[in-house]
C-alpha cells in the first residue's frame, strides 16, 4: 500500500496548510481579522475556512469575538503535517511501510481532511470467492468501483481501476415522462386518419347561436332537444349576427317548407329563440357553418374534433361534455353507400374491422345511419350519420347533396383502452396516466 | 329488427325491449310494429286499409275556448278485446304522445274513456275554476283551481294555466266530466281490461298536431282488430269529421332515389320497396312514382323523407358501402398545428398533459381559489353544482387535478392546453390557453418562470418580460408577475397562495402559469 496526495494536499504542500495559511495572514494584519470575506481574500472555501478557524481556536492559537478573530499565539500551526505533505509530494507515491511511527499519526491526521491524501492499494491481492460469497447480489471487493468517475477518465486513472460487475436485474427508479393525454393522443390519430382521406380541419368556438346549433338544422324551436333540461344555455347576450339571406331562407324553411318541396314545420319561427346562446351540443354547429362558406366550391371535405355539451346526470355512460368526430362531404356523386364507405374506412384504419349501419333517425339527415362496430363478440354503436335534409343544404346555398356524421371518440377510447367507465378518462389520475401504455391494438 | 329502424335494448325469453325514433309514434305499440314488419317482409303490402264508419257521437267545441285550448278531436273504436297488457300499451303510446308529439301535453293531449259509460252528446266546454268532479284514481270531488293547486299532474301539467280563470273541460249529456285536459281524466269513465268500446278525446292548441295524433291511435286500434267509428265535431262556423285519415300525394324520383342511395332504380322499384314500407302508390310515371301517404305517416316532409322509405323497402341489410372517390387535400387547422407545437415543447419539458372539462363549479374556479367572479359564466338550470360555470382560467383545473392526486408520486408537472370562455361585455369571449402546474418540495416562481421562458423562447424564438403588476389571486402577492412580448400581454405566472393549497388539502408549494395561445399563435404568425 502507498499513500498519494489529493487535490488539497497538493494545494497544502505547496503554499502551506490552512492553518499556517491564516496565521500568516493574522500576521501581516497585525494579529485581527474580520472573519467575513476572509474566505474570498484567502482563495479557500467557506468549509476549509470553518475548518481551520475550529482547529486554531481548538488549539489555542486564536479566539474569536464579534466577528474578529485575534491571534493569540504565532505558527507554524503543525510542522509534522506540512513535512509529510512535502515529502509525499517530492516522491509522487510513498509505501506506507516506509513511513516512521510520527508520519503514520500524521497521516492518520491528515487523512481526516477530505483530498488531502489517498491511501492505494498497490499489491497484487488473488482473492477468490467462497461460496457464500458467489451467492451475495453484491460482492464488495476492495480497491474495486462502481461508478467510473470524470476524474478517472481525465487522469488516466481508469487503467489500473477495475469496474465492479452488475447485478443487471436489480431494481431501477422509475422515470415519469413528460407524456400526453390518452385523448389528445387518440385525438391526434384521429385527425391523422381524416387529413390522410383529404379533409381538412376545422375548429370553431364552443358557444354558439342557437341559430346554427338547431335552426339552420332544421331542429323545430320547441323541438325536446332544445330544452333546459337538455340543453345548456348561458345568460351572455349573442355575440354574432346570422347572416340575413341565411336567416330569412331558414325561417322560411322552418314555417312552410321555403322552395324545398318540404312542408315544413308548420309553425311560426321567432328571430329571438335563434340568438339564444348556447354551448353547442353537437359540432355540426361548425360543419354546418363550414358548408354555408363553401357554398361555391363543387367538393368539400372538412372535419372536427371537438368538445360538445349535454345537460345530463353524470354516470359511467353518460359525461356532461364528451367529444364529437364530425365530418362532412360535399359533393355532387354524394350517396348514401358512399357515405357508408367513408365511416368503413375510417374505422377500418383504427383497426375495427367489422361494422354494421342500420337506418336511424336524427331531425337534419335523410336517410340516416348509425354505425356498430365489432369489438370481441360486441356490436358498439359508435355514432350517427346521414345525407343533410334539402331544408339544411337549400337555405345554406348549397345544391349538392352533403353526407355529415358524427361520431363517438370517448366510446371508441373506452374500447381500445379496455376503460369501462367513461368518467375515468377525465379524471386525470396521474399513476393512470404515467402507467398506461401508449401501444394499443 | 334494426333494419327497421328499431334497436333492440334487450331480449329475455320471448320478450324484446325495443326503443324507437321520435318520428314514428305508431312504433309505440306490438300491433304498430307488427303491422309495419309485415310490409317489409312482403306479407301485407300498401298502406293498412281503416274502414271507418259513422258513430253517431257528436262533440261541441265551445268558441270561448279558442283563446285557451281551442281543438278537439275524438274517436269511436268498438269490438276491441282489451285487457290489462294491451291497455299498459295503449297507455304508454298516449304517454309518448303527450311527451313527443304532444311537448309535455301543452301541445297534443290524449284521452281514452270507457264508451259505455258516455252519454252523447258531448260538449267541450270552457269551465271556472270551481267546476268539481271526481277525478281518476280519487273518490272525492276535486274543484279544477284545487286540482292545480293540490293535484300531482296538476302542478306537473298545469303551468299553461297560471292566470287563467276559465278552463277546457270535456262534460256529456248526463252531466259527467269526462277530462279536464290537458291535466287529467274523470273516474266516471275510466278504461279497464274489460272495456269493449272506447271514446278517445284528442285536445290541443293545433289542429294538425291534433289530427296527427288521432290517426296514429285510429292506426293502432285497427291493427288491435277495433272497428273505427268517426265522430262530428262541430266548432259553430264548421263541423269535422274525426278521424281524418285521408292520404296525401307526394311525388318521388327514381333518379333522386338511385342518386341519394347510390343504386340503380327504376320507378317500378320504386313502387315495390314504397308498398313493402307501407306507403301507398296512386301512379308509376316514366321517371318516379307518384306516393300516397297515409296520415299517420305525418314524419313524411319531403320527397327524401320517401327514399328513406324505398332503402327500407329495398333493406338497408342489402347496402354496401361504396369506395370514397372524392379528391381532396387534406390539411390540419392553424390552431390545431399550434397547438400540437406547444404540447411538443411542454411534453418536452417533462410534463404530463392533463384534460379537464370546460364546466366546472363555482367552488373550484373562484372560492377555492380567491380569484374574482367577474367575468364568469354561469349556464342555466345545470343539474349539478359541480357543472355550472364554464372555466375562466385553466390553472384552477390543474389545481384542482394535484389535489386529486396528493397520494401520487412527487413531483408532479402537469399542463392543459385548452379553450377558456369569459364574460366580455354583454356578450362572451373564448381564448385558447396553456397552463402549467408544478408541485414538490422546492416548487416556486423561478421553476415556472424558466418553463415560460423556454417555451417562449422554443415557440418563438425570443425572451418575454416580467412585470410585477397585474397579476392576482390565487397568486402569492409579491411572488407572481405578469408576462408580455413586443408589448403584448402573453399571460401570468407565481407561486400559488398557501390558503388556496390549504382549501385543496395540497401539501406541497405549487407554482402555475397561464399563457394566451392565440396570442401566441398571432405573434408566430400563423394565420388565424
Amino acid at each position: 500500500m502507498s499513500v498519494l496526495l489529493g487535490r488539497n494536499g497538493r494545494t497544502a504542500s505547496e503554499r502551506g496548510l490552512p492553518e499556517d495559511v491564516l496565521l500568516s495572514a493574522l500576521e501581516r494584519s497585525g494579529g485581527e481579522l474580520n472573519l467575513s470575506g476572509l474566505a474570498n481574500a484567502l482563495g479557500m472555501s467557506p468549509s476549509e475556512i470553518n475548518a481551520a478557524v475550529g482547529r486554531l481556536v481548538r488549539e489555542g492559537f486564536v479566539s474569536i469575538s464579534g466577528g474578529r478573530l485575534r491571534m493569540l499565539r504565532g505558527g507554524p500551526y503543525a510542522p509534522a503535517l506540512q513535512s509529510l505533505l512535502r515529502k509525499i509530494a517530492e516522491a509522487g507515491e510513498l509505501p506506507l511501510d516506509s513511513l516512521t511511527p510520527e508520519e503514520r499519526s500524521a497521516l492518520d491526521a491528515l487523512s481526516q481532511r477530505p483530498e488531502f491524501v489517498e491511501i492505494r492499494e498497490s499489491r497484487d491481492t488473488f482473492v477468490s470467492a467462497t461460496e457464500e460469497a458467489s451467492a451475495l447480489p453484491h460482492p464488495s471487493l476492495e480497491g474495486v468501483v462502481t461508478q467510473l468517475t470524470p476524474e478517472d477518465l481525465s487522469t488516466g486513472r481508469w487503467r489500473s481501476l477495475r469496474l465492479s460487475r452488475l447485478n443487471v436485474e436489480a431494481a431501477v427508479p422509475t422515470v415519469y415522462p413528460g407524456r400526453r393525454h390518452v385523448i389528445t393522443e387518440y385525438i391526434r390519430r384521429v385527425k391523422e386518419i381524416f387529413t390522410s382521406m383529404g379533409f381538412q380541419e376545422i375548429s370553431g368556438r364552443i358557444l354558439q347561436i342557437s341559430f346554427w346549433n338547431f335552426d339552420a338544422l332544421y331542429t323545430p324551436q320547441d323541438h325536446p332537444a332544445r330544452e333546459l333540461q337538455d340543453t345548456f344555455y348561458v345568460d351572455t347576450g349573442p355575440f354574432e349576427e346570422p347572416p340575413a339571406d341565411v336567416e330569412a331562407a331558414v325561417k322560411a324553411v322552418h314555417e312552410n317548407g321555403w322552395r324545398t318541396g318540404s312542408t315544413g314545420w308548420g309553425h311560426e319561427w321567432n328571430p329571438e329563440e335563434a340568438r339564444r346562446v348556447v354551448l353547442r351540443t353537437h359540432t355540426t354547429a361548425l360543419t354546418v357553418r363550414a358548408l354555408a362558406a363553401a357554398r361555391d366550391l363543387p367538393v368539400a371535405k372538412v372535419f372536427s374534433v371537438g368538445s360538445v355539451f349535454r345537460n345530463e346526470k353524470v354516470d359511467s355512460r353518460h359525461l356532461v361534455e364528451f367529444h364529437q368526430v364530425e365530418g362532412i362531404v360535399k359533393s355532387p356523386d354524394a350517396n348514401l353507400r358512399r357515405l357508408m364507405g367513408y365511416i368503413s374506412e375510417f374505422y377500418s384504419r383504427l383497426g375495427f374491422s367489422e361494422m354494421k349501419f342500420w337506418p336511424t333517425y336524427f331531425p337534419y339527415t335523410e336517410p340516416s345511419l348509425q354505425v356498430m362496430v365489432k369489438v370481441g363478440d360486441i356490436w358498439l354503436e359508435m355514432g350517427g350519420m346521414g345525407i343533410f335534409r334539402p331544408e339544411v343544404t337549400m337555405p345554406l346555398g348549397v345544391k349538392e347533396p352533403v353526407l355529415a356524421w358524427g361520431l363517438g371518440l370517448e366510446r371508441m377510447i373506452m374500447v381500445k383502452m379496455g376503460v369501462s367507465d367513461a368518467r375515468e378518462l377525465y379524471a386525470n389520475r396521474l399513476s393512470w396516466l404515467r402507467g398506461v401504455p401508449s401501444c394499443r391494438s | 329488427m334494426p333494419y327497421a329502424g328499431l334497436d333492440i335494448e334487450s331480449v329475455e325469453g320471448y320478450t324484446a325491449r325495443l326503443e324507437y325514433s321520435p318520428n314514428r309514434p305508431d312504433f309505440a305499440t306490438e300491433w304498430g310494429i307488427a303491422h309495419y314488419l309485415r310490409g317489409l317482409t312482403g306479407v301485407e303490402l300498401g298502406p293498412a286499409e281503416i274502414p271507418l264508419s259513422p258513430s253517431g257521437v257528436l262533440v261541441s267545441a265551445d268558441p270561448a275556448l279558442r283563446g285557451i285550448r281551442p281543438y278537439v278531436a275524438g274517436l269511436v273504436s268498438r269490438g276491441l278485446k282489451l285487457d290489462d297488457d294491451s291497455l299498459r300499451q295503449l297507455i304508454r303510446m298516449q304517454e309518448d304522445l303527450h311527451e313527443g308529439l304532444g311537448r309535455h301535453r301543452r301541445r297534443v293531449a290524449i284521452g281514452l274513456h270507457d264508451l259505455d259509460r258516455i252519454t252523447p252528446p258531448i260538449r267541450y266546454v270552457a269551465v271556472g275554476g270551481d267546476h268539481a268532479f271526481v277525478p281518476l284514481g280519487e273518490s272525492r270531488s276535486w274543484t279544477v283551481k284545487s286540482i292545480l293547486e293540490e293535484h300531482e299532474l296538476g302542478r306537473k301539467y298545469g303551468s299553461g294555466f297560471s292566470g287563467a280563470s276559465l278552463y277546457p273541460a270535456l262534460i256529456d249529456s248526463a252531466g259527467n266530466t269526462l277530462s279536464f285536459p290537458p291535466i287529467i281524466n274523470g273516474e266516471h269513465t275510466r278504461v279497464h281490461g274489460g272495456t269493449r268500446s272506447l271514446f278517445v278525446d284528442v285536445t290541443g292548441t293545433s289542429l294538425p298536431k291534433v289530427m296527427d295524433a288521432l290517426s296514429v291511435l285510429a292506426l293502432t286500434l285497427h291493427e288491435m282488430k277495433a272497428r273505427i267509428e268517426y265522430i262530428s265535431v262541430d266548432y259553430g262556423d264548421l263541423v269535422l269529421r274525426t278521424p281524418d285519415l285521408s292520404s296525401r300525394e307526394l311525388y318521388v324520383s327514381a333518379s333522386r332515389a338511385s342518386s341519394l342511395l347510390g343504386l340503380d332504380l327504376k320507378p317500378s322499384d320504386l313502387a315495390e320497396y314504397l308498398g313493402r314500407s307501407r306507403i301507398g302508390v296512386r301512379e308509376v310515371l316514366r321517371d318516379g312514382v307518384v306516393a300516397l301517404i297515409p296520415r299517420y305517416r305525418f314524419d313524411v316532409m319531403h320527397e327524401v323523407d320517401l327514399v328513406e322509405e324505398v332503402a327500407y323497402g329495398y333493406g338497408y341489410s342489402r347496402l354496401s358501402p361504396e369506395q370514397p372517390r372524392e379528391p381532396g387535400i387534406g390539411e390540419l387547422s392553424p390552431a390545431s398545428l399550434f397547438d400540437e407545437m406547444v404540447r411538443d415543447v411542454a411534453v418536452g419539458m417533462g410534463m404530463q398533459e392533463v384534460i379537464t372539462t370546460h364546466l366546472t363549479s363555482y367552488n373550484i374556479l373562484y372560492r377555492a381559489t380567491g380569484r374574482s367572479p367577474e367575468h364568469s359564466i354561469r349556464v342555466l338550470s345545470s343539474k349539478s353544482s359541480e357543472h355550472e360555470y364554464i372555466r375562466d382560467s385553466l390553472i384552477p383545473g390543474l389545481l384542482y387535478v394535484l389535489s386529486t392526486n396528493v397520494h401520487e408520486e412527487y413531483p408532479q408537472r402537469i399542463f392543459e392546453v385548452g379553450v377558456v370562455a369569459r364574460r366580455e361585455g354583454t356578450t362572451a369571449g373564448e381564448h385558447r390557453r396553456f397552463a402549467v402546474a408544478v408541485a414538490h418540495a422546492k416548487a416556486n416562481f423561478t421553476e415556472v418562470k424558466s418553463i415560460v421562458d423556454t417555451l417562449v423562447r422554443s415557440l418563438l424564438g425570443t425572451q418575454p418580460s416580467y412585470s410585477a403588476s397585474g397579476c392576482a389571486p390565487p397568486f402569492i402577492d409579491g411572488r407572481c408577475a405578469s408576462t408580455s412580448l413586443s408589448g403584448v400581454e402573453l399571460g401570468v405566472l407565481g407561486e400559488i397562495a398557501p390558503s388556496t393549497l390549504e382549501q385543496l388539502h395540497i401539501q406541497v408549494p405549487v407554482a402555475a402559469a397561464e399563457l394566451d395561445v392565440d396570442i401566441l399563435r398571432a405573434l408566430c404568425g400563423m394565420k388565424q
